[in-house]
């Protein structure tokens, strides 16, 4: 599980963050079988913007928000 | 249908975490572990009456396939009564404190093993390491895992020899994919997907 708060965009260190994360969901003996990302909000919004959201449901990712 | 021999370590330390131990019980624990690892085998084969055929992916298809059915039964895993919670912060932005509760609430919903669950997972990572410390000869080897201290085989044993992938725990990811399993995340076919997945690891050296 991983936690973000206000809106979230697809930065460098983010995608990196999505790479890593499924590597670790496609890599049977992980101990990492599901991947969820939860937003919460603050005074930016929540959420990811749509590029992210896309990163983050073509890499098996569930997006969890908490408005 | 027998009871399933559970895996206790003999050691006090056993309760704490792998981070808090020391590097001797760490070790002591390895020592153990390595001690017990064909004993544990035994007791998997015995109990599902199943006698290994000299094809690791054929026996862990069949495992898996008896695994997967028992791990679901009540001796083996609970559903526990706590419901999700919906997610209410006392502020906005919400503490990391409040954040962290919450994941741990989450943590503690849906399916847990019960003691022969975990033993019943461990052993099924003992069995996939015993395949590929035989298929991969000397290429691959037990090691105590010392850094990163962050990761959540820290102090554990682990195989070590792999190209790219650092490590692998055999015993702490059977687990967590036998909790794949319960949450409907993973099928029988998940101790084979890992050995092959492993062993193509090794031979790429």
């Amino acid at each position: 599980m991983e936690a973000k708060v206000g809106r979230t965009s697809l930065t460098k260190s983010i995608r990196k963050q999505i790479q890593k994360d499924i590597e670790l969901l496609n890599t049977p003996g992980s101990g990492v079988t599901a991947v969820e990302w939860h937003f919460f909000p603050s005074k930016t919004g929540i959420g990811p913007t749509a590029p992210l959201r896309q990163a983050l449901e073509e890499g098996g990712i569930k997006i969890i928000e908490h408005p | 249908m027998p009871k399933y021999p559970l895996f206790l370590p003999p050691f006090e330390f056993a309760n704490k975490p792998p981070l808090q131990w020391s590097a001797k019980e760490a070790r002591l624990y390895f020592n153990w572990l390595l001690s017990i690892h064909r004993e544990r085998i035994d007791g998997l084969l015995t109990f599902f009456e199943e006698p290994l055929t000299g094809s690791p992916c054929a026996d862990l298809d069949r495992l898996g396939t008896h695994v997967a059915k028992t791990i679901v039964t009540p001796d083996f895993s609970r559903r526990i009564g706590l419901v999700p919670k919906n997610f209410k912060p006392s502020q906005i932005p919400p503490s990391r404190e409040e954040i962290s509760a919450y994941f741990q609430h989450l943590n503690q919903t849906g399916p847990k093993l019960t003691n022969a669950g975990y033993a019943l997972a461990a052993d099924m990572g003992l069995l996939v390491a015993k395949f590929l410390l035989s298929e991969c000869g000397d290429r691959i080897k037990w090691s105590i895992l010392k850094r990163p201290k962050s990761d959540m085989s820290y102090n554990l044993p682990v195989l070590i020899g792999f190209s790219t992938l650092q490590h692998l725990d055999p015993i702490g990811g059977s687990i967590a994919e036998a909790y794949g399993i319960l949450r409907g995340n993973r099928g029988a076919a998940i101790w084979k997907d890992i050995f092959i997945f492993w062993k193509e690891k090794a031979s790429q050296q």
